[in-house]
């Protein structure tokens, strides 16, 4: 509807005949019954109601959902991978399929899904997830990066996990055909296979480049610390089945883009880096206990929205 | 439709004040009160839709960098983040992303939803300090969304080092709407050690936030 936008008058201001009949057309005009207020700015639900025309298109205009993954809630069937290895570059990552094996990406029809000028893209996806680990706090071991020494007593070292060592899972797409048979990943994420020093030290990728990242911790550890000292050893504590998710937004405010599928994929373990000289924070492959760090996981589902933005 | 005319004005009758101010409230009734539900029911559709006329979304996909920059300590190891330690963070609600202010320009009154994405860390490894009595002091990204100043949701956050999805719903009076996404994290226990014994930089990492983002739409009927 219109509204009145004209600031009242004040003790001292001259009003001529001017301003007297603009002032009479404002208040006038917002409830005049012209095409704007009562159309284009102003209707009620028996418009939304009207079948075909509206419901799915004012507000949200498409919605799809499938299932990913190995849809098995009591974890009979699930599938487990091993930490990506130490030899560079680093794998490809996983694809979220069935326990066969198979990708189960979300189709999103043969002629694709056509994001335009004005809309927005929200996507959403949740998995059951199960981070583990073979041996002893293998984290604390070797060249692992995953530990902080603390004082033991006497200026004797005691590693305890710096807790930070994760999975990453984040989204790619499909914006060929609906073959889906060409997945790189979503703007504004990065495949973390990136050389980031340039000397094959750490590969990953920069944490700003993370936007449809979703971590869960690869172990927990657990000190106990006393009066600034950790006398005892860690302790280490499972992760257990947990619900990853995640969510991605992709506004479009010119051109338009069709996207024909999207998928889940997911690589690790991961963890913390900075570098020193750019500053710029990182999470890099994790590899040298990543030959005992293995993640499972069972059933999940991914959702995608489009609606417009206004 | 309503009846807009009490009564048709016949020849050789007189006109009294009354016939004339009842025709005319008569005419005004039926006009102020014309309802939409008369309407046909195609009268509007997706191209006559003014735009923000039913709603508005504000959608940042990548907010700033994406990274919490309001207590960030250089003072780590590399295998660290250039993140918060209790060096840098001296407590209290600090900007998810420094320096950033939201404004919901345009907001018409009426339904306000609004989410709060990314990952978020925590260093809780000193949780069970020996010292103290039960529950310790467990650690936790606290997180919460302020609208104009009052809150609209809080949640006690990530434990671990994982992502967080926090999004809270409220009506609101028409006008640009002022938002801060916050963060906090727990103060440490009397038995934290919070430098580590490694050689360098050894402030230790309590907390960070990343991939941040923003979903919110204002629903005005």
């Amino acid at each position: 509807m219109s509204r009145i936008n004209r600031p009242r008058v004040e003790d001292g201001d001259t009003v001529d005949a001017t301003d007297l009949n603009s002032r009479f057309t404002d208040y006038n005009q917002p409830n005049a019954l012209n095409a704007f207020n009562t159309r284009d700015a102003a209707f009620d639900l028996p418009q939304f109601e009207n079948p075909g025309a509206s419901t799915f298109g004012f507000l949200a205009s498409y919605q799809n959902n499938a299932v990913i993954g190995a849809n098995d809630w009591k974890h009979t069937s699930i599938v487990t991978v091993t930490g990506v290895s130490s030899a560079p570059p680093p794998a490809a990552p996983f694809i979220v399929g069935n326990a066969a094996g198979a990708p189960t990406p979300i189709s999103l029809g043969a002629a694709g899904l056509t994001v335009a000028a004005g809309e927005v893209l929200r996507v959403y996806w949740d998995l059951s997830v199960y981070p583990h680990w073979i041996g002893t706090r293998p984290w604390t071991t070797g060249a692992s990066v995953d530990f902080y020494n603390f004082d033991k007593g006497s200026g004797v070292a005691m590693p305890v996990g710096t807790n930070a060592a994760c999975w990453v899972f984040w989204l790619q797409w499909d914006i060929t055909s609906n073959a889906l048979a060409n997945f790189v990943e979503v703007p504004n994420q990065s495949d973390f296979r990136t050389d980031l020093y340039g000397d094959g030290s750490a590969y990953g990728g920069q944490l700003a480049d993370t936007m449809s990242s979703s971590v869960v911790p690869a172990y927990i550890d657990r000190a106990i610390p006393d009066d600034g000292l950790v006398p005892a050893n860690p302790i280490q504590c499972p992760v257990g089945w947990r619900g990853a998710s995640g969510a991605w937004y992709y506004p479009k405010t010119s051109g338009s883009q069709t996207i024909y599928g999207l998928r889940v994929v997911f690589t690790g373990p991961m963890s913390p880096n900075h570098n020193t000289v750019s500053g710029a924070n990182h999470l890099i492959h994790s590899v040298a206990w990543s030959s005992d760090s293995r993640l499972s996981y069972a059933g999940g589902s991914i959702d995608v929205v489009k609606q417009r933005i206004g | 439709m309503k009846k807009w005319t009490k009564r048709d004005a016949t020849s050789k009758t007189t006109a009294s004040p009354a016939a004339v101010n009842n025709e005319l409230r008569a005419s005004q009734s039926s006009i102020t009160t014309l309802d939409r539900d008369q309407l046909p029911a195609d009268v509007v559709d997706q191209a006559r839709l003014e735009t923000y006329a039913l709603h508005r979304v504000y959608v940042v996909d990548k907010w700033g960098t994406g990274e919490q920059t309001s207590a960030a300590d250089a003072a780590v190891l590399p295998r660290a983040w250039k993140a918060a330690t209790y060096q840098t963070y001296s407590g209290g609600w600090l900007p998810g992303v420094s320096g950033t202010t939201i404004t919901l320009t345009g907001f018409k009154g009426g339904h306000l939803f609004l989410e709060w994405t990314g990952n978020a860390y925590v260093f809780g490894a000193m949780a069970d300090g020996a010292s103290q009595t039960h529950p310790g002091t467990p650690r936790h990204m606290r997180l919460r969304i302020l609208v104009s100043g009052v809150v609209l949701a809080e949640r006690r956050g990530p434990a671990y080092h994982e992502s967080f999805r926090i999004f809270g719903t409220g009506v609101f009076p028409s006008g640009d709407l002022s938002v801060q996404l916050q963060w906090r994290l727990v103060e440490p226990g009397s038995d934290d050690p919070i430098e580590t014994n490694n050689v360098g930089n050894n402030n230790v990492v309590q907390g960070h936030l990343y991939s941040q983002k923003y979903f919110a739409i204002g629903r005005f009927r």
